[in-house]
């Protein structure tokens, strides 16, 4: 399958005969990466449930603990957005748990929505906007960011108190490796090879005409 | 010049001068407050940073000098030689600038880092009179600066470079 694929940083148009699983595709002038082929849906579908369950599990897990003169205490997910909620801490509240929480499970419901609606051949205006609304919110995605926090939390108070690793942060690098996965294998320009040209035309007009043409 | 370009590198411009406006409180306000039987203190980001390399922990001053202090810099820097790039139509610069853009999208959400840590620190430590751990009020323009450093970079089009031919 022919393809013409727009340099998304220098604008340069790529025409790429034949799309190869194991190739990345570079542009010449800027040498970024134009296109790279994700892996086949079924694979996408899978890893994005599992990585769902993990998100559901680890929510209520405890991340670390800690004892200071005897006395425990740990913290959740839920628990620590619950308590800058209660503490009055509205505004850091609502950045923690939009990146941290909100985003990677909105994408990943994105994910298996469009992979699922994509094999069951249905493709209309309305995925192609669910596709525009995973690649605008996958910036703003930091759960990354909040694992390297924990372990900087951990040696910032390893000196005044006894501190645990929670159940809760194993299942979190679970859960953020298999979601770094599926993020990998998905890629939301490959719908395009499930419409013929019309279809894209049709459903999809802008994520046409931005540059991936198949034919 | 087309509109959406000439909107683009306002927003640009926007978004760059709002992330240096919330730097000022976001490094002269403490960043967290904590308290340990009666003695309560207050640190900045940077007194955090010292208060750290003294103690000895050179591994945590170092994550949070680069994450709160080098990034936020490199990024309002890398994005206004960006827009410099694009004003002066330096030709020789244009291809060299979508590596430094490349670079400024993958660092920007990093800097968050600080503000997650003083999140978890506070709903951890909360043993009252014997310790406790609050954040300041320096963390909302801290995670005002990095917004508005990732929305600068995701209004910047690179593509711009070649528009005004």
């Amino acid at each position: 399958m022919r393809v013409i694929k727009q340099c998304e940083y220098c604008g340069t148009k790529i025409e790429i005969d034949e799309i190869k699983l194991d190739t990345h595709y570079i542009c010449p002038v800027c040498h970024s990466l134009v296109y790279r082929k994700g892996q086949p849906f079924q694979y996408v579908f899978f890893i994005s449930l599992t990585s769902l369950i993990l998100f559901f599990w680890m929510l209520n897990m405890p991340l670390i603990s800690i004892k200071i003169m005897g006395i425990e205490r740990s913290t959740t997910f839920i628990s620590g957005l619950g308590h800058l909620i209660e503490s009055g801490r509205y505004l850091t509240a609502f950045i923690l748990g939009l990146s941290v929480i909100v985003i990677p499970y909105t994408m990943l419901i994105l994910t298996i929505t469009i992979v699922f609606a994509v094999r069951l051949g249905i493709i209309t205006p309305f995925v192609f906007k669910l596709l525009y609304l995973y690649e605008n919110i996958s910036m703003w995605n930091m759960a990354e960011v909040y694992l390297v926090g924990i372990f900087i939390a951990i040696i910032k108070l390893k000196s005044i108190a006894e501190i645990s690793i929670g159940y809760g942060t194993i299942v979190f690098i679970l859960f953020l490796s298999t979601f770094y996965v599926s993020v990998q294998w998905f890629n939301p320009e490959d719908v395009m090879f499930f419409c013929g040209k019309d279809q894209c035309l049709h459903a999809g007009e802008l994520y046409y005409n931005r540059g991936l043409e198949s034919g | 010049m087309d509109r959406s370009v000439k909107f683009s590198v306002f927003k640009t411009w926007a978004y760059s001068l709002a992330a240096v406006f919330f730097m000022l409180p976001a490094y002269m306000l403490p960043m967290m407050t904590t308290g340990s039987l009666g003695k309560v203190e207050s640190n900045t980001i940077f007194s955090g940073i010292v208060y750290f390399f003294i103690h000895g922990d050179y591994f945590v001053a170092l994550v949070i000098f680069v994450a709160s202090i080098l990034i936020p810099i490199v990024k309002i820097v890398g994005i206004v030689f960006l827009l410099l790039v694009y004003h002066l139509d330096v030709e020789e610069l244009k291809l060299k600038s979508i590596y430094l853009y490349q670079i400024l999208k993958f660092i920007g959400k990093w800097s968050m880092l600080d503000v997650f840590v003083v999140a978890l620190m506070s709903s951890l430590v909360q043993y009252g009179f014997i310790a406790f751990a609050k954040p300041g009020p320096a963390v909302i323009p801290f995670a005002l600066v990095v917004i508005c450093t990732i929305l600068a970079t995701k209004s910047f089009d690179t593509k711009m470079y070649w528009s005004k031919r």
